[in-house]
């Protein structure tokens, strides 16, 4: 698709740096890169769902989505109550996914909030943190290296400062929330900018999951046979 | 969930089939078009809401070179085609997989296109997926002139006299679109941003407004063309053959995995067709008007099946099957059913059960809803679904509560064996040229390896062998954290449960998978009719033949 994008953005003669997506594209295009990079179908469900999640809120979904279908994959996670444990830097959707997964349960932030540790790329986190304050129905924190970084309500609507955005790693604590949220929620938004080099990285990766086409498999679908009625 | 606690008809609960007999491709392959299929639907609703039509732009020139756009006003919002017209070569228009260049291209718009939208669309609709649309467009359509009868039509009406009419009933279209995309596709408005609207609440509504306005488009250039070419002469089309004229299209693999991607939408569209019939089974008593719009239907089938025109041996054989049944319903309704009776219409399917073929049966259920529109057309707001309200994983659910999910709506996945060769002689694929989903022969094509997740039944069974190595009260956490393979199919169970027709009760990857018949299954409910496979992968359909054009909309009968 990125001829059909340069070709847009010739359109009326303006040289566009970013590319603006409607969110089932981003879904579809994160979906099919996350699988070519070798996540499992589930999280490649996931990491699609979480890009939408970003790009619906107004925030940059692209950066930290590459990072993760890219960079190393973090350690193994063991979710534990009050405090999980691993290796090293765990990976901001798969920690994110446990996150969701974990959240009524004892391992989840309960009472008491749970450290997660070390995260990578942990923007990836968020829409996680959203899906358990939804499941928790309980307005929760996220700290990001002791500091408050976003605030997500029952309702899992999220409260942050409209700048956040890329960290490469830090120390990720749940927390209930102790006050009301100290930022406004941030407003829905019904597509995704991404930058064309970003775009032209997650085109790639997406076209390896993809299968080349075969005489038979055109001739199957049609092209052997003429449509002109 | 169900509509139960709503329904004028509470005892239908009593008369709905069984999902194990209506969930397999053998009847879901010989799905009829009903009043709640989609366009109805549009029309219903158009005309109700009392919606004007204008065509405030017919630029066009000898060749159909030009543009139009015609608009649709309902109660708050207009929606616009604008149609491209292209001198294609014949040349261009010979393969429908690498097509580049198309007779006509569209756009439904958002409201009234002003010259700078009608600019930016005349730069990027022609090329279709080569472009980019915007917010501002729901759908992105294209479609190839019908070669034999466009020009016979125009040159026919050129000369002053009017087309064959068993040429027009032959082919059923002058146009026939090759994609009508909607949702999102190619910078277009996604359904969510739009669903808030009552008038595309229902499924594929821009769709369906997009490919009704493209067949009065079609009319129009041959029309157009009649007069550029006879001058005085040249006469309009007979408003009966005009009317017998639809849209044509073809469809391929790319809309197969559409019904196993959204379980909940497939839930909602078999539950609200199993609904409306069992509303009609369970009326004690009927009246003369219903017999006489049930006698009108099943005239109009029995004609429809002579017309309706195929090749394929598949389709040969349930034709076959559809015209002899149908003459026999005829005759047992005129000669052995007793209408006066306690439950005639439950009589009549009961009869029907054990004397008609699948194919016949499930037309007559496109018939027993026709004369029930007070009972059933109400179903119509029960059809689409929020999914993405559904995608959270409960991980809190025991392992003992998802198996018991799971007999509820997967127990038949544990009858396959998927090791052997027959059982999955198939894989599903995205292609690198289209990025289209195909289907591929695993024993003989590479990319194997790269299959899509649509062998919903392998999963289901493997996923069962999975949960008997878990205690039951252990939570589903712990497996998608150990396990993660069974993420997708555990948040399926999860997101299916209380839905029984949420599946397609079959081994997708079978040697003996006809796709044709998951198409079939969803194109009608679009409302097409007259399938004609043109192999086991593809198949050419009409939509909109014999319905109301925008100027008799308002004086139309029996919607």
């Amino acid at each position: 698709m990125m001829a059909a994008v340069e070709a847009a953005d010739q359109d009326g003669g303006v040289d566009r740096a970013f590319v603006v997506l409607s969110l089932p594209e981003v879904n579809a295009l994160v979906l099919r890169a996350a699988r070519g990079a070798g996540f499992t179908w589930g999280m490649a469900e996931e990491c699609g769902n979480a890009a939408v999640w970003l790009a619906a809120h107004g925030l940059d979904w692209s950066t930290d989505i590459l990072a993760r279908l890219t960079g190393e994959g973090g350690a193994r996670v063991v979710p534990a109550a009050t405090k999980w444990t691993s290796n090293g830097a765990v990976c901001g959707l798969h920690a994110g996914a446990t996150l969701a997964d974990f959240a009524t349960l004892p391992e989840g932030p309960g009472s008491n909030g749970v450290r997660i540790g070390l995260v990578n790329d942990p923007l990836c986190l968020l829409p996680f943190a959203a899906r358990a304050a939804k499941a928790t129905q309980s307005s929760l924190d996220v700290m990001l290296d002791d500091d408050l970084w976003a605030s997500f309500d029952k309702i899992g609507r999220v409260h942050a400062d409209a700048k956040i955005g890329h960290i490469a790693i830090g120390l990720i604590d749940i927390r209930p929330a102790a006050k009301a949220p100290s930022f406004s929620a941030l407003l829905n938004v019904q597509s995704g900018a991404v930058s064309k080099a970003a775009y032209a990285s997650l085109e790639t990766l997406a076209l390896s999951m993809t299968v080349p086409a075969t005489a038979q498999s055109q001739a199957r679908a049609g092209a052997a046979q003429s449509d002109n009625d | 969930m169900t509509c139960a606690p709503l329904s004028p008809v509470p005892e239908a609960v009593n008369y709905r089939r069984n999902p194990a007999d209506v969930m397999h491709l053998s009847r879901l392959g010989l799905s009829h078009p009903t009043r709640l299929s989609f366009l109805r639907i549009l029309l219903r609703r158009m005309q109700t809401e009392g919606w004007q039509f204008e065509r405030p732009v017919f630029d066009f020139d000898a060749k159909g070179v030009g543009r139009a756009v015609y608009c649709a006003k309902g109660p708050t919002q207009t929606y616009s085609l604008v149609a491209f017209g292209h001198d294609l070569p014949p040349d261009m228009r010979s393969d429908r997989v690498i097509a580049t260049a198309w007779d006509a291209t569209f756009a439904l718009f958002d409201g009234i296109p002003d010259a700078a939208d009608l600019d930016r669309l005349a730069r990027n609709v022609p090329v279709q997926e080569a472009g980019r649309v915007t917010a501002k467009e729901l759908t992105l359509s294209r479609a190839n002139r019908s070669v034999r009868l466009f020009e016979h039509v125009v040159q026919s009406l050129a000369s002053g006299i009017q087309p064959d009419a068993a040429a027009l009933a032959e082919t059923g279209y002058l146009m026939r679109t090759t994609a009508v995309y909607g949702s999102g596709k190619f910078g277009a408005a996604s359904y969510a941003s739009i669903a808030h609207r009552p008038e595309v609440a229902a499924p594929f509504q821009a769709e369906m407004l997009t490919v009704w306005l493209i067949r009065t488009f079609t009319v129009d250039l041959v029309e157009h063309m009649a007069r550029c070419r006879g001058g005085d002469v040249a006469v309009p089309l007979d408003p009966a053959l005009k009317r017998g004229l639809g849209v044509g299209n073809s469809t391929g693999l790319g809309m197969a995995p559409f019904l196993v991607r959204h379980p909940m939408l497939l839930n909602n569209w078999i539950m609200v067709r199993e609904e409306a019939l069992a509303r009609v089974r369970a009326q004690t008593v009927t009246d003369d008007t219903r017999i006489g719009a049930f006698n009108a239907s099943l005239d109009a089938a029995l004609d429809n099946a002579q017309l309706w025109n195929t090749m394929h041996p598949v389709q040969i054989d349930r034709l076959a099957d559809l015209r002899s049944g149908l003459v026999t319903l005829a005759q047992f309704v005129g000669q052995a059913w007793d209408p006066r009776g306690q439950r005639p219409w439950n009589t009549l399917w009961l009869w029907a059960q054990e004397s008609l073929p699948f194919e016949a049966q499930e037309a007559l259920l496109a018939l027993l809803l026709e004369p029930h529109g007070d009972l059933v057309d109400g179903l119509s707001e029960c059809l689409s679904s929020d999914e993405a309200e559904a995608f959270d994983i409960d991980g809190g659910m025991t392992v003992g509560e998802l198996r018991a999910h799971m007999a509820e709506n997967y127990a038949w996945a544990r009858a396959c064996d998927y090791d052997k060769q027959h059982e999955c002689a198939r894989f599903w694929y995205v292609s690198e040229d289209k990025l289209e989903p195909r289907l591929g022969e695993r024993f003989d094509e590479p990319g194997g390896e790269r299959e899509l997740p649509l062998d919903i039944g392998r999963q289901a069974a493997a996923l069962y062998a999975a949960l008997e190595q878990r205690p039951n009260d252990q939570p589903v956490a712990h497996l998608l954290l150990q396990e993660p393979v069974h993420r997708p199919m555990a948040r399926r169970v999860q997101m299916t449960r209380a839905r029984p027709f949420a599946e397609i009760r079959d081994n997708l990857l079978s040697a003996d998978l006809l796709p044709i018949d998951m198409l079939r299954c969803k194109l009608a409910f679009f409302g097409a009719n007259r399938f004609d496979p043109r192999s086991d992968r593809w198949v050419r359909i009409s939509l909109f033949q014999n319905c109301p054009y925008p100027h008799e909309l308002s004086v139309e009968m029996g919607l």
